[in-house]
């Protein structure tokens, strides 16, 4: 007897939009909201939904995320103790009989991974990506699924109308069933756009993914082949609304957003829910100390920080300093950052481990093409006065200590 | 540092310490916005390499072995050695000390809280051979009802009494480093009388060659409530945040996963050590906040000591007041002690307003 549900995470993209933020690392390890990496969303929802095994697919610089999920025990998802068949597996590509390929799309990862949830013999699997912030409960999905008696349910969200060409729109018929998948249209039909989430029956899915494999002309892509073949050979594809709060933080602008949405007061993504804890790595850090003439208003701040300075309408990750009269507006601080006296940062990105230089300022507003500013890690940021007298900033990359 | 276990001693309930105790040993007293008292000395052990670790385990056990449970964060989640948790009476241990392997103990009790490297401790050991090493401290104030006090003569701690007998006498830390056997010694003895480890010591003192070690680190004594809020205002220093926090090694607690405490608008929070979990608008000034506190807004906070997950509602004034767990503090409250006498207020207490 297999399980009901496994879980396959793709976790490989480059997240190349995300520039300086993925120069060392895949897209889903990437740090936000003050403590989290963005895959702590998706494994957090994981084990908080009851789905327990779940195999993450990695391949762009997997370094840094394999040692960060381990063996899952940041979730509750360990692959020890005496959980047989359950927890996180880490899936990179890997060398077979006949050779050994890179993941040539997301269908094709799975594809490779066959024997993988085989082995876990799955009525249905969930695929998932690891690089969305939201809360969803798969049960909901899962079992709306179970009811339609479809082949494959996928999540859908409405979208603005002025986004939807950047979206995978569905559209549907008066059941919810799915007629069209319309992937990043210039004249949308409606606002229903893909999520990413999707369950199918593994038996389906299956044969699905091995004649998609002999087709030489597919992209082995979940949205563009799987699944409008899917819809062209009339299987039951249905669309589930989810309805809550789901970004993709694909780009910088979207990344800084969707950190600046914590900051509102009656968020309705509540990471504070007891009931629905999103867990992430451990920093082993101490309380932080507010100095006598700190000001804070409107700031997500974590554990490990001596905050001297202004904060304001920021997000602040672990062991960051901050000093004297130095004033942070709009901007998301990475771990280990020192912020000198009279630093000015305003609608700004600093990566980890960088140091800013006494009285410098990183402001969008003094960028020509006004771009939220993004500092690459280990930077070492000093000013310096342009020939025409303004002042600037530079760059140098700090040698690794 | 190898060849050391640690024996850590929870049985011992200050009088002093009246309703911080009332549900809990002193070693799970919350302590410094994150930790429990027991982390200190447990991060401390497991800095100093030491692996294998037995709690003795007194009255209301269960908070001390829920805090604490396997030991995983500690390092003592071990197939060989680990984290033993003693819960019955000293003399019934001592096939605990025979079956472990190291050859030295340090012993240290749950009321007197440190952060220390030992390594030094036990090359004093060797260098002055010394069958016991005695760490002691300057520290005088707020003097401890009982505690283990010597005399200094020519190197030796000699005329050990568990209160002060003259002006001459010196407060040690009751953290002793020692032969396994000599350990063994105290606490067969201690079955027999009813006594713990040092009331034998005192009894035994002239058996042994015990050497005082001036121990110059961080050091508090929490043996009542006074004492308990002085020793926590005074992590509120920047310098000793950075001595204590910020040097080689971490304090070590277990995880709670918390999310980044959010600040509101309008807050204004100053010279306040807070940890994770905690939504906060209002008015914060030289206080401690633990994890989960939620401050409404209006509400002004002075000289105060929050514990977990208080509930503060909207124009509150709290000055000079240590709120136990799940303290729910209703709008418009007002509770003002001095710095003297700070009031305490008890776990799940609901404060109404006048």
């Amino acid at each position: 007897m297999g399980k009901e549900i496994i879980a396959m995470l793709l976790a490989g993209g480059q997240g190349t939009r995300l520039g300086l933020l993925t120069d060392e690392i895949a897209k889903p390890a990437v740090l936000f909201g003050g403590k989290y990496r963005i895959i702590d969303f998706t494994l957090s929802n994981c084990a908080n939904s009851g789905v327990t095994t779940v195999g993450v697919l990695t391949q762009y610089r997997p370094l840094a995320l394999n040692s960060y999920i381990g063996i899952g025990s940041s979730w509750d998802l360990d692959t020890s103790m005496d959980k047989v068949g359950e927890g996180v597996t880490i899936l990179p590509p890997y060398i077979k009989k006949e050779g050994g390929f890179w993941y040539t799309g997301t269908a094709n990862s799975i594809y490779q991974n066959i024997e993988y949830i085989d082995g876990h013999d799955p009525e249905y699997v969930l695929v998932l990506s690891g690089d969305h912030i939201y809360k969803m409960n798969y049960q909901g999905l899962l079992d709306h699924h179970k009811q339609s008696g479809a082949e494959a349910t996928i999540s859908v969200i409405r979208v603005p109308w002025e986004e939807t060409n950047r979206f995978g729109i569905m559209n549907t018929d008066e059941d919810g069933r799915v007629v069209e998948f319309d992937e990043k249209p210039e004249k949308a039909k409606n606002n229903q756009a893909s999520m990413g989430i999707y369950v199918f029956n593994w038996k389906t899915l299956r044969e699905e993914l091995i004649k998609d494999e002999e087709d030489e002309n597919s992209s082995h892509d979940f949205g563009k082949n799987i699944i409008p073949k899917m819809i062209e050979k009339d299987k039951k594809v249905m669309a589930y609304n989810f309805k809550g709060y789901w970004k993709d933080v694909g780009t910088v602008d979207s990344y800084w957003e969707a950190n600046m949405d914590l900051l509102a007061k009656d968020f309705i993504f509540d990471l504070f829910d007891r009931k629905w804890v999103f867990r992430s790595e451990n920093y082993k850090v101490p309380p932080k100390f507010i100095g006598p003439e700190a000001s804070i208003s409107s700031a997500l701040i974590s554990d490990g920080c001596k905050i001297l300075g202004h904060v304001e309408e920021s997000v602040i990750f672990p062991k960051v300093v901050i000093k004297k009269g130095a004033s942070i507006l709009q901007s998301v601080i990475m771990p280990n950052v020192v912020i000198e006296e009279n630093v000015r940062i305003d609608k700004a990105i600093i990566g980890e481990g960088s140091i800013i230089e006494k009285g410098v300022t990183i402001s969008r507003s003094e960028d020509p093409e006004n771009k939220i500013q993004v500092i690459p890690h280990r930077s070492f940021v000093k000013k310096v006065v342009n020939t025409d007298g303004s002042e600037g900033y530079e760059c140098i990359r700090r040698e690794e200590e | 540092m190898k060849n050391v276990m640690g024996i850590y001693d929870d049985c011992y309930r200050p009088p002093g310490l009246g309703d911080l105790i009332k549900q809990r040993s002193p070693g799970a007293v919350p302590f410094g916005s994150k930790y429990r008292m027991v982390d200190l000395v447990l991060s401390s052990m497991s800095f100093s390499g030491i692996k294998n670790v037995g709690i003795f385990t007194g009255e209301y056990s269960g908070s001390i072995i829920n805090h604490v449970k396997a030991g995983k964060e500690w390092g003592l989640l071990r197939s060989k050695d680990g984290l033993f948790m003693l819960t019955s009476p000293y003399r019934e241990n001592l096939d605990y000390l025979d079956r472990s392997s190291e050859e030295y103990v340090l012993y240290s009790r749950s009321h007197i809280v440190y952060f220390t490297d030992y390594t030094p401790i036990k090359h004093f050991l060797h260098e002055k051979e010394a069958d016991i090493v005695l760490a002691y401290t300057h520290h005088f104030e707020p003097p401890l009802e009982n505690g283990l006090y010597f005399t200094m003569d020519e190197g030796k701690a000699t005329s050990l009494s568990m209160k002060k007998e003259s002006e001459q006498s010196l407060r040690s830390m009751e953290m002793l480093m020692m032969k396994k056997e000599i350990f063994r010694e105290l606490l067969e003895e201690s079955g027999i009388l009813g006594e713990n480890p040092l009331e034998v010591l005192v009894k035994k003192q002239e058996k042994y060659k015990i050497v005082p070690y001036l121990y110059k680190g961080y050091v508090a004594y929490v043996d009542s409530i006074a004492a308990y809020y002085e020793e926590n205002m005074s992590l509120l220093e920047e310098r000793l945040w950075e001595d204590l926090f910020k040097g080689p090694g971490s304090i070590i607690t277990i995880r709670n996963d918390e999310a980044p405490t959010k600040y509101l608008s309008p807050s204004n929070v100053r010279n306040t050590l807070v940890t994770e979990g905690c939504i906060l608008k209002g008015e914060i000034e030289n206080s401690m906040l633990f994890r989960g506190v939620k401050v409404k807004s209006g509400s002004k906070i002075r000289n105060s000591i929050i514990m977990q997950k208080a509930e503060i509602g909207r124009n509150v004034v709290l000055e000079y007041c240590i709120l136990d767990k799940d303290v729910k503090v209703e709008s418009g409250a007002k509770v003002i002690g001095t710095p003297e006498e700070p009031i305490f207020i008890g776990k799940k207490v609901v404060v109404e307003a006048e």
